[in-house]
């Protein structure tokens, strides 16, 4: 956030409306956790009180009502697609996807699979991939931290805002 | 520990299973499959030695050779446990081909009713008195049995996201098809063994 001026006596700052709503949405992400395979087991060890994603303000929500980011962590299969894309629609915008694991990002090891859908991004946009197989728990806390940079970048207030 | 195996027809198959149950003590089911020899004793890839230029990652499924879809195409195995002798028997039945259809042993074991299932399902053999003979594994509507052995190995279509519509819907494959038997590299490449 880029601060236009600080009055450190007077005890106030000056800063635009957008990037305060932009600084405020990155620090505050909560993702509907979409635990699908092993990459869901990574995703448990990066909130567990090792790593504790609480410290970034990542706090998983069990709802998508509550929910603006949604982490895809395991192979989708063609079953479980027009669920995921559900769960997409549900939550309320703005809205983020990070596409964790070799699977969720382009198929990975059942690419070639008659069951598995070729990449999360077939179904819903996705704005973070994470490579790895699955990636590390510290990995997933990178993509949230450029999900957070992302965030920041964004200019303008997106329109269910202004509506 | 070397286990007992036991080849019956469809005839007595049932039949047989009641009595290892009730005579000799198989309480327990411990799994039921089905084997499909289709291309049972055919190499579908050759594997030549490797060069230095390494191997071609792919392969395009080769037609399978028609004319083998005798009588015993299709085996149903099932494995028994008497854990009280702590013996184990594989009784293997072959499925008659013309029906597609074996005596379901729901009734003898409770434990077949979801391998049977999961057997329709991926090989389409029907399981005759089964109780609620669904789909197990695979998408609702799912066209084909994926592990019989003339099933592409990318299956016949894939699921998207249709912007217009707003659904997820389902469309072709059109990639190639490959053969779904792992490349195996049996020689380390070496310029020595190029040379001669």
């Amino acid at each position: 956030m880029s601060l236009l001026s600080l009055n450190g006596s007077s005890g106030y700052a000056l800063a635009r409306l957008e990037d305060l709503i932009s600084w405020s949405r990155s620090q505050s992400m909560w993702p509907m956790t979409f635990g699908l395979a092993c990459c869901a087991i990574e995703m448990m060890h990066a909130g567990a009180s090792r790593l504790d994603l609480d410290r970034f303000g990542v706090m998983f929500r069990p709802s998508p009502r509550q929910a603006d980011v949604m982490i895809i962590a395991g192979t989708l299969c063609n079953k479980m697609a027009p669920a995921l894309r559900t769960v997409y629609d549900q939550m309320i915008g703005p809205k983020w996807v990070i596409s964790m694991g070799s699977c969720a990002n382009g198929g990975g090891y059942y690419h070639y699979s008659y069951s598995v859908v070729r990449g999360a991004d077939r179904i819903v946009p996705v704005d973070v991939y994470v490579p790895g197989c699955p990636p590390t728990a510290e990995a997933l806390i990178y993509a949230i931290l450029q999900l957070q940079r992302k965030i920041l970048r964004e200019r303008g207030m997106s329109e269910d805002l202004v509506s | 520990m070397i286990i007992e195996e036991r080849r019956v027809t469809i005839d007595t198959y049932f039949a047989e299973c009641a009595a290892l149950r009730d005579r000799e003590g198989f309480t327990q089911l411990t799994d039921l499959t089905v084997i499909d020899y289709l291309t049972y004793g055919q190499s579908e890839w050759v594997t030549q030695q490797a060069t230095t230029h390494g191997f071609g990652r792919g392969k395009l499924a080769l037609d399978l050779q028609k004319g083998q879809k005798d009588r015993n195409r299709f085996e149903v195995v099932i494995h028994l446990l008497n854990y009280q002798e702590n013996r184990r028997v594989k009784v293997r039945c072959f499925v008659p081909v013309e029906v597609m259809t074996m005596p379901s042993l729901f009734e003898i074991w409770a434990s077949a009713n979801w391998y049977e299932r999961e057997a329709f399902d991926l090989f389409g053999v029907a399981f005759d008195r089964h109780p609620d003979l669904r789909r197990l594994l695979t998408d609702y509507g799912f066209c084909g049995y994926p592990l019989r052995k003339d099933f592409p190995m990318m299956g016949y279509d894939q699921i998207i996201y249709d912007r217009k519509t707003e659904v997820c819907v389902h469309e072709e494959v059109r990639d190639r098809l490959r053969v779904p038997v792992p490349k195996v590299i049996r020689f380390p490449s070496s310029p020595k063994k190029e040379q001669l």
